[in-house]
């Protein structure tokens, strides 16, 4: 879902880095709370997991295929905010170093992929687990959570093309075209995430925090 | 002040995990379109010359054939991810220590 340089115009182009700043100041700021000295390998480990299963595409229907965003999983493991963090470092680098998204799209597919994701996922996740105990609502949380992270991504995506005056088709088309195929793509990530999320629980339950308002529990996972 | 960072072994095992994992699935990994390009591809939209010529575009390097040129730029990536997130959370702990 990485928007490359060309399909939004000028003023897309700014207003989606000025939006996206509304949101990176307030998160980088509030990252500081979730990110401690224990937890410094697991967002290591997790952001570097999630840019390789990035890489990985996995073919859907009709000769398409999609990818893990990995938002829901980072922020259901990190606190959201440091995983706009995670998601914005990957979609840096994947822009500089392997030109997957353009650069003058990185306030979009920020907004997209480090914001809307993230707390999509989270927020649905968060009130899941207050209503469904345990593991079990940890789980559903993780795949309903993830799957409608794809799919409001993909929403905004849709719009931010379709608004796009360079773009020669307006949201009418890019909207549902857009969601048509990343409800099926959702499922992928839906499936990938709560898989993950079923093997750290099994190996370690711990390491998934308590879910605490709209954040996870600040103190850091112990980990054996 | 002084910072311990310390890779416990679960994060070791976890980084080897995921490096298997890449150059196990990246022969199996579909080279179809995914949905946005799929959206652009259907209706005739075709990419412009990018702003920035990143150095290893499409994640593929020239060398030792499609799985090695693949698993090679995704180890580089996996390994830049990494310490880039590393030096962010030492500036966040060290900013915290100061306050």
């Amino acid at each position: 879902m990485h928007i490359p340089d060309g399909f939004l115009d000028l003023t897309l182009t700014i207003a989606m880095f000025i939006i996206a700043a509304l949101i990176w100041i307030p998160s980088f700021y509030k990252a500081n709370k979730n990110i401690s000295e224990r937890n410094i390998p697991l967002m290591a480990v997790l952001t570097a997991g999630v840019f390789a299963a990035q890489m990985l595409n996995f073919p859907i229907i009709g000769g398409t295929s999609g990818h893990l965003i990995g938002a829901t999983l980072i922020a259901v493991l990190l606190g959201p905010f440091p995983a706009v963090v995670s998601m914005t470092i990957i979609l840096l680098i994947q822009g500089l170093i392997f030109g997957d998204g353009g650069l003058t799209a990185l306030g979009a597919n920020s907004f997209n992929m480090a914001m809307i994701a993230v707390f999509t996922g989270f927020t649905v996740y968060a009130l899941i687990r207050r209503y469904i105990p345990g593991e079990r609502g940890i789980l559903t949380g993780v795949f309903i959570g993830s799957w409608l992270s794809v799919i409001t991504a993909a929403l905004a995506c849709g719009l931010e093309i379709g608004l796009s005056s360079i773009f020669p088709y307006g949201i009418e088309v890019t909207v549902p075209a857009m969601l048509f195929w990343h409800t099926i793509i959702a499922f992928g990530e839906a499936i990938i995430s709560s898989a993950v999320v079923a093997v750290v629980l099994k190996t370690n339950n711990e390491l998934i925090p308590a879910v605490k308002g709209l954040n996870v529990a600040v103190e850091p996972p112990i980990i054996k | 002040m002084s910072l311990k960072l310390s890779f416990p072994r679960w994060a070791k095992i976890s980084l080897a995990v995921i490096i298997v994992l890449l150059a196990v699935f990246i022969p199996l990994a579909s080279a179809f379109p995914d949905g946005l390009e799929r959206v652009a591809e259907t209706l005739g939209v075709v990419e412009s010359e990018p702003v920035w010529h990143a150095p290893i575009p499409d994640y593929f390097l020239n060398i030792g054939g499609e799985w090695l040129g693949t698993l090679i730029p995704g180890l580089i990536g996996v390994a830049v991810t990494a310490a880039t997130i590393i030096c962010i959370s030492l500036i966040y702990v060290k900013v915290k220590k100061h306050s």
